[in-house]
């Protein structure tokens, strides 16, 4: 008899701590944390002859994206400054012969310094992320995860006048859901960076202003058909 | 024209039962794998008699299998040389119908492999090595655009310092055409169960095309169609009887590209 009522106890409290875990679970299924890594590759084409300052606004390189989806989306939250700035910062690094981080355009007497070879940049390109945005498969109806970011890349002088200003949307898209969410999310941002990324090196030097501007300061640059 | 039939093994599945693999039984329900024979003399020592037997034929016979039919055009004759590579890339269309990583994937798995292995360069390492030119938006659409694309600095060099010979294209993706029946399945504190029969058509779809690189030229195309219907029987325990289709599709044109590609069979 005290033998069943212990086994019943036993079980009773079986039941708790496996409630309780399925509480957990649950509870921290609603919450979603991703830093979004990936690799960064150097990209194999041929550097303008020029020279630029690169201005991004200080939350680019912390830049966080918060958001809570609807229909028990959950609350997500994204860092995806680190990898964006180390991406761009390559990814400039190839596109231009001489790449230099400044705040602002323009050069003061202290910015130069011909001895050491350190000269005012040709031109200066403000890089800002204006959008990030994503969408699960729960939402989307589809199977896979998607996101995307809009950057927007300002050509601007010495004077600090804007002589082009370009909006590029990257796009990306991975497989999975459930227990994979996180990972396939940080797969479809990394694809998105890296399409802009992509378009921004292959498109924007095509540009009509980004054209006369390279004119302007001497550069011959024959602009090819992208595939 | 290939057309081959492909059916899963089912008797080698993991199946929910009470046995062992000497087909001795427990008391117990477990996850055991249970060979053709060891069932055979399960169902004897139990005697589930004929019935039990001819459902279980029945069961066998209902599905689980996926019809291939792999085709292929071919407009040069070259195959990969000592040391050469090849590359497999997913076609990004980005819509609902894009190829899944999972089949380029499986591709890549069963050309490594085998008695007649390939040299493959994966997909995210050719596209690093390549970056911009091979992203979703950049990558070349046609075989003819790669006379230009190489022409760019640097391709041509990182393309041979890798010793890439083809470049294969996979397009398609699996869907799911019919699905119909019904099952429901109830747990309670005495024990569950689920009862009821449902079933799906899919239909598996591929092309890869394939470039040589060295001759800046389209070598051909392969095509892989294959379908199948699966079902999941409720007799208590669910009772999946899956026909794959995707993974069928993958096999046949797996095996038809390393012909292609080598000249030689597995």
């Amino acid at each position: 008899m005290q033998s069943n009522r212990f086994k019943w106890r036993c079980t009773r409290w079986r039941l708790r701590a496996l409630s309780l875990s399925v509480l957990c679970v649950l509870l921290t299924s609603c919450t979603h944390t991703l830093t979004v890594s990936g690799r960064i590759p150097t990209p194999l084409i041929e550097p303008l002859p020029v020279s630029i300052g690169l201005i991004r606004p200080a939350e680019f390189s912390t830049h966080i994206h918060r958001e809570k989806l609807p229909r028990g989306g959950g609350d997500w939250t994204i860092e995806l400054g680190v990898l964006q700035n180390a991406f761009f910062e390559t990814l400039f690094d190839a596109l231009f012969q001489g790449v230099r981080p400044v705040e602002r355009p323009g050069c003061g007497a202290g910015d130069e310094d011909p001895a050491a070879g350190v000269r005012c940049p040709d031109g200066f390109i403000r890089l800002t992320l204006l959008e990030y945005a994503f969408l699960p498969p729960e939402l989307s109806g589809l199977q896979f995860f998607s996101a995307s970011t809009k950057y927007q890349v300002e050509l601007v002088n010495a004077g600090g006048m804007v002589l082009d200003t370009w909006v590029v949307v990257g796009y990306g898209n991975n497989e999975g859901s459930g227990f994979q969410s996180t990972d396939a999310l940080n797969a479809a941002s990394v694809e998105a960076i890296r399409d802009a990324g992509a378009r921004i090196a292959l498109e924007w030097p095509k540009q009509g202003n980004v054209q006369a501007w390279l004119d302007s300061i001497g550069v011959k640059n024959d602009p090819k058909p992208i595939m | 024209m290939i057309q081959n039939r492909l059916c899963n093994a089912w008797l080698s599945w993991k199946w929910l039962w009470g046995s062992g693999r000497s087909g001795k039984p427990h008391g117990n329900l477990g996850v055991l794998a249970l060979s053709w024979k060891a069932g055979s003399r399960l169902v004897a020592r139990r005697g589930i008699g004929t019935c039990g037997l001819v459902s279980m034929v029945l069961l066998l016979q209902l599905g689980g299998c996926a019809t291939t039919r792999v085709e292929q055009s071919r407009q040069t004759n070259a195959v990969l040389g000592a040391g050469e590579a090849m590359v497999i890339l997913g076609r990004a269309t980005y819509n609902d119908r894009e190829t899944e990583e999972s089949f380029t994937d499986c591709l890549a798995d069963i050309l490594r492999q085998g008695s007649n292995p390939i040299r493959l360069v994966s997909e995210d390492q050719f596209k690093d090595d390549l970056y911009p030119w091979f992203e979703a938006r950049t990558a070349p659409t046609n075989a003819n655009d790669l006379a230009r694309l190489f022409a760019e600095a640097g391709v041509q060099a990182q393309i041979d310092q890798s010793s890439i010979r083809y470049l294969a294209w996979i397009e398609g993706d699996t869907v799911t055409v019919d699905k119909g029946g019904s099952m429901s399945c109830a747990v309670s504190t005495f024990g569950g169960g689920c009862f009821g029969m449902s079933y799906w058509e899919q239909d598996a779809s591929y092309e890869a095309s394939i470039w040589d690189l060295k001759n800046l030229s389209a070598s051909g195309q392969i095509s892989a169609d294959a379908n199948g219907t699966s079902y999941l029987a409720g007799l208590v325990l669910p009772i999946p009887i899956l026909a794959r289709p995707g993974n069928a599709a993958c096999k046949g044109l797996a095996a038809q590209l390393r012909v292609f590609v080598t000249g030689v069979d597995e």
